[in-house]
């Protein structure tokens, strides 16, 4: 298991990554290293790349047409787009979750139980604990515990996207993706699951895209700052939101671009 | 519903925490420089002045985090009032210990030889000070505005004090001309810890700023 005093160590390395949408140069050049145990914000305007350069993390990408990608992702060191990589196990180990909650019209049980049964598990005695514990990590335990049964769809949206989470934690991922995981969300449960993602780095590396410059500021350790495809400016989110290096990027944080 | 912002919480605890060890510090600082002069120990004037530099390092490493919680966390309502009071507050905080680093130099320069009268004043004017910059931190860390007021009182008597040693120094200056060298230097000491007192009252505005979210002289 992945736990902090690990913090220098980068879980992902991305080198000179490009990627085409057909005659689209989407991403152009991307060289940055994700911090283990950390959580790093892609942040930029609309169309800048930073959800394609999220999604190129678990090969979402590779399910999108005419998409060609070159450069390097490697986790832990190993290249994801090598020939022979298992692309359901890369998933299980880097995880993802989306902007709106995608709850299934199932129970709360099985919600976070078919994500562990995709990866083999079945028997109901090795899945309840695992059902619970992620519902625990998620800090949904608590309120779901004697209504596991009924259908995960009446949950508020909130309590959705902690479900989501949870799902994703039953896979016992060690990187956990989240594309805009609030923008759905009202402004309580945006800080609750900023809370639930501090609680995440201490044992996954955490990487989300956000529109919301704030929860940037906010929820995250590193800032990586992209404008059209190129990633402008990457450091401690302190650093970015207080003396940024590139105009761009202080122009960005000021509201003045975007 | 409640929803903890835990990390940032953390945070603005943390903040009180440095704050109030550098108050901690320059109030060592201030017992140790009055201690230094009376005993007319040069080891623990130095000792004094070089502790200074904790002062200023925690001066700036408190500025580096308001900075940044402002920055980067969006305060509002009290959040914002403890973050922009603890700016200042560490300012005064500096200040202070930079008076005392003062009175620690003419400490050394009076140690060569005895004084030409007896400390009487000048531990009174200390011991005033000390209390009003302990109280301070204590409203500080309990948010008990009774002891802002009562050390607004002080000050009053800090200020009667140092008319009063004032006028004293002055006119043994005029009797003998031999002791206008220790007497200025003793009446410096003196108006060090005046000012002491006067930063040490705009650190209990701010400690009532954020408890009131009112922002006024409270010296009349």
């Amino acid at each position: 298991m992945a736990m902090s005093g690990n913090k220098s160590v980068n879980k992902i390395e991305i080198k000179n990554l490009n990627l085409y949408y057909g005659p689209v140069h989407a991403l152009k050049g991307i060289t940055v290293g994700i911090l283990k145990n950390a959580i790093t914000a892609l942040i930029g305007p609309s169309g800048c790349g930073k959800s394609t350069l999220l999604r190129c993390l678990n090969r979402m990408n590779d399910v999108i047409e005419n998409v060609k990608v070159d450069g390097l992702v490697a986790l832990d060191g190993e290249d994801i787009y090598a020939s022979g990589v298992d692309v359901t196990c890369l998933r299980k180990r880097v995880g993802m979750v989306f902007q709106r909650p995608v709850a299934f019209p199932l129970s709360i049980y099985e919600n976070v139980a078919c994500a562990a049964r995709v990866h083999g598990v079945n028997d109901r005695k090795s899945l309840d604990p695992i059902v619970e514990e992620s519902l625990h990590r998620v800090g949904l335990w608590n309120e779901v515990k004697d209504k596991l049964r009924s259908p995960a769809l009446n949950l508020s949206l909130g309590q959705q996207q902690q479900l989501c989470i949870a799902r994703v934690i039953a896979t016992g991922p060690e990187v956990i993706l989240l594309d805009e995981p609030c923008s759905a969300l009202d402004p309580a449960s945006t800080l609750k699951i900023e809370d639930l993602m501090r609680d995440l780095q201490k044992r996954y590396t955490v990487v989300v895209v956000t529109h919301n410059m704030q929860q940037a500021a906010r929820a995250s350790d590193y800032t990586v700052f992209m404008l059209a495809g190129e990633l402008v400016e990457y450091g401690p989110t302190g650093q970015i939101f207080t003396s940024p290096e590139d105009s761009r990027t202080e122009s960005y944080v000021t509201g003045r671009l975007g | 519903m409640l929803t903890p912002r835990k990390r940032f919480d953390a945070e603005l605890a943390k903040l009180d925490k440095s704050l109030l060890h550098m108050g901690t510090i320059a109030e060592e600082m201030l017992s140790k420089a009055l201690t230094a002069l009376a005993n007319r120990d040069v080891g623990l004037a130095d000792e004094t002045i070089g502790m200074d530099d904790q002062v200023d390092a925690l001066n700036l490493e408190i500025e580096t985090t308001c900075i940044r919680l402002i920055a980067t966390q969006q305060p509002a309502a009290r959040d914002l009032r403890v973050i922009v009071a603890a700016i200042k507050i560490c300012a005064d905080v500096e200040r202070v210990a930079d008076y005392v680093v003062d009175i620690a130099k003419t400490a050394k320069r009076l140690a060569d030889r005895p004084l030409f009268k007896p400390l009487i004043d000048i531990p009174r004017l200390q011991s005033l000070v000390s209390q009003m910059l302990h109280e301070t931190l204590e409203a500080f860390v309990s948010r008990d505005l009774t002891l802002v007021h009562k050390m607004i009182n002080d000050d009053d008597q800090v200020d009667n004090l140092y008319r009063s040693l004032y006028e004293e120094l002055v006119e043994f200056m005029k009797k003998d001309p031999q002791v206008v060298d220790q007497a200025v230097q003793l009446l410096l000491i003196s108006r060090y810890l005046e000012r002491i007192a006067d930063h040490i009252t705009n650190i209990g505005e701010r400690v009532f700023y954020v408890e009131t979210g009112e922002l006024k002289e409270l010296h009349t």
